[in-house]
C-alpha cells in the first residue's frame, strides 16, 4: 500500500484556515490530540478482553482516523468495529494497526512540517 | 452567537467540531458521554445539540435524542447527528424517528458543517416567534425554573408536583422586567421530567386583559428580534 493511500492531506488542509484556542494553526492541536487519544486507544483494542471494548475502541479511532486523514488506517479500525470477525482475523488486523499507524504518524509529522 | 451542546467520545472530533463552532462565534459546551450531556441539559438551555450515534457506556445516541425528546424544555432544541461515512441509511432514519432534524456524515467536512449549524440555527429561531426560551428563576413555595413563555402561559420546572387546575401566582423579578403585576396562573399540565429531578408543568395565564397581554406579546417579539 502506497503512503498516499495511508494518508489523505486534504482532510487536514480543509481545516488551515481555523485556529485553537491559542490562536494558533488549528492542525497541530487536532494532530497533536489524534496521536496521544489514538496511542491510548490503540493500547485499548489490542488488550481487550471482549468484543464490546474491541468494537468500542475500534468505532472512536475509524472517525477521528478518517478526520485526519488516515483512510487506509480508518477502514482497518471499520473492520475490527464489526463485532462478528473471527479471532485468527482481528488478530491479523491488529498486526496492520501498527504498520499503518506508524507510517501514519511519520506522513503527519511530514505534513506538519510543511505546512509551520 | 449561539450555546451549542457537542457530545462525542472521542476528543479528536471535539476538538475540530467546537473549534469551527467557536471560530463562528458561538459558546461550546462539549460532553464525552451520554450522562454528562445530560447533566448539562439540565444546567443549560442551548440552541443546538450536535451527537454522536455511537457512545459508550451502555447509552447510546438513540437513547440520547429520545431522553431529550421526552422533555418539554428540550423539544423545540435542534439536534444534529454525526454518523460515519459508510453507515446505513437505516440509522439515519432512526434517528431522525426518534427525534433528530438532520445529521452530516465523518470525517466532517468544515463548510458542510458550518452551513447545517447556520441551517438549524435559523429555522430554530423561525420557530420562536410565538414563544421565547427563558431561563428565569421564580418562587412558589420552593425555588422554581421559568424556561418557555408564550402569550397564553409559561412552562415551569418545578421540584414538586402541582395538581392540574390549581391557581397559583409564581413571584419572580422577570414578570417585573416585562412590566406586568404578578399574573395569576393555572395548571393545565404537570408531569415528571425525564432528564432533571422534580417535574415539568405547564401553566395558562388566568384572566389576563388584552393591555396587560400586549407586553408579554411585545417582550417575546423583543427577544426573538435580539435572538436573530
Amino acid at each position: 500500500m502506497s503512503d498516499a493511500e495511508d494518508f489523505d492531506s486534504s482532510k487536514l488542509d480543509e481545516l488551515k484556515e481555523y485556529k485553537d484556542e491559542h490562536n494558533q494553526d488549528l492542525r497541530f492541536s487536532i494532530v497533536e490530540i489524534y496521536l496521544i487519544e489514538s496511542k491510548k486507544l490503540i493500547h485499548q483494542l489490542k488488550n481487550a478482553k471482549d468484543s464490546n471494548t474491541i468494537s468500542q475502541a475500534a468505532h472512536s479511532l475509524k472517525s477521528s482516523t478518517a478526520s485526519i486523514g488516515g483512510t487506509a488506517l480508518s477502514n482497518i479500525f471499520e473492520k475490527l468495529e464489526t463485532q462478528a470477525l473471527a479471532d485468527s482475523e482481528k488478530a491479523a488486523l491488529t498486526k496492520e494497526v501498527d504498520l499503518h499507524f506508524l507510517k501514519l504518524e511519520n506522513s503527519l509529522k511530514h505534513y506538519l512540517k510543511n505546512s509551520g | 452567537m449561539a450555546q451549542i451542546l457537542i457530545l462525542d467520545d472521542s476528543e479528536t472530533i471535539l476538538k475540530i467540531t467546537s473549534s469551527i463552532l467557536l471560530s463562528k462565534g458561538h459558546k461550546v459546551t462539549i460532553c464525552k458521554s451520554a450522562i454528562d450531556a445530560i447533566e448539562q441539559v439540565k444546567k443549560k438551555i442551548f440552541d443546538l445539540i450536535i451527537t454522536d450515534l455511537a457512545l459508550p457506556g451502555g447509552n447510546n445516541g438513540f437513547d440520547f435524542i429520545r431522553t431529550c425528546r421526552k422533555d418539554s424544555a428540550l423539544q423545540q432544541v435542534p439536534i444534529m447527528i454525526m454518523t460515519g461515512q459508510r453507515k446505513e441509511k437505516k440509522d439515519v432514519d432512526k434517528a431522525i424517528s426518534v427525534g433528530a432534524n438532520d445529521f452530516i456524515v465523518k470525517p466532517i467536512n468544515p463548510e458542510i458543517f458550518e452551513s447545517k449549524v447556520d441551517q438549524l440555527l435559523t429555522k430554530k429561531i423561525k420557530k420562536n416567534v410565538d414563544y421565547s426560551i427563558l431561563n428565569a428563576k421564580g418562587l412558589w413555595g420552593a425555588e422554581v425554573r421559568i424556561i418557555k413563555m408564550t402569550e397564553q402561559g409559561l412552562d415551569i420546572q418545578s421540584p414538586f408536583l402541582v395538581p392540574v387546575e390549581t391557581k397559583i401566582k409564581i413571584l419572580s423579578e422577570f414578570f417585573k422586567e416585562i412590566g406586568i403585576e404578578t399574573p395569576w396562573v393555572k395548571v393545565v399540565h404537570c408531569s415528571r421530567s425525564s432528564i432533571a429531578d422534580g417535574y415539568n408543568i405547564n401553566v395558562k395565564f388566568v384572566d389576563l386583559t388584552e393591555k396587560e397581554t400586549l407586553p408579554i406579546k411585545n417582550w417575546i417579539r423583543n427577544l426573538n428580534k435580539k435572538a436573530g
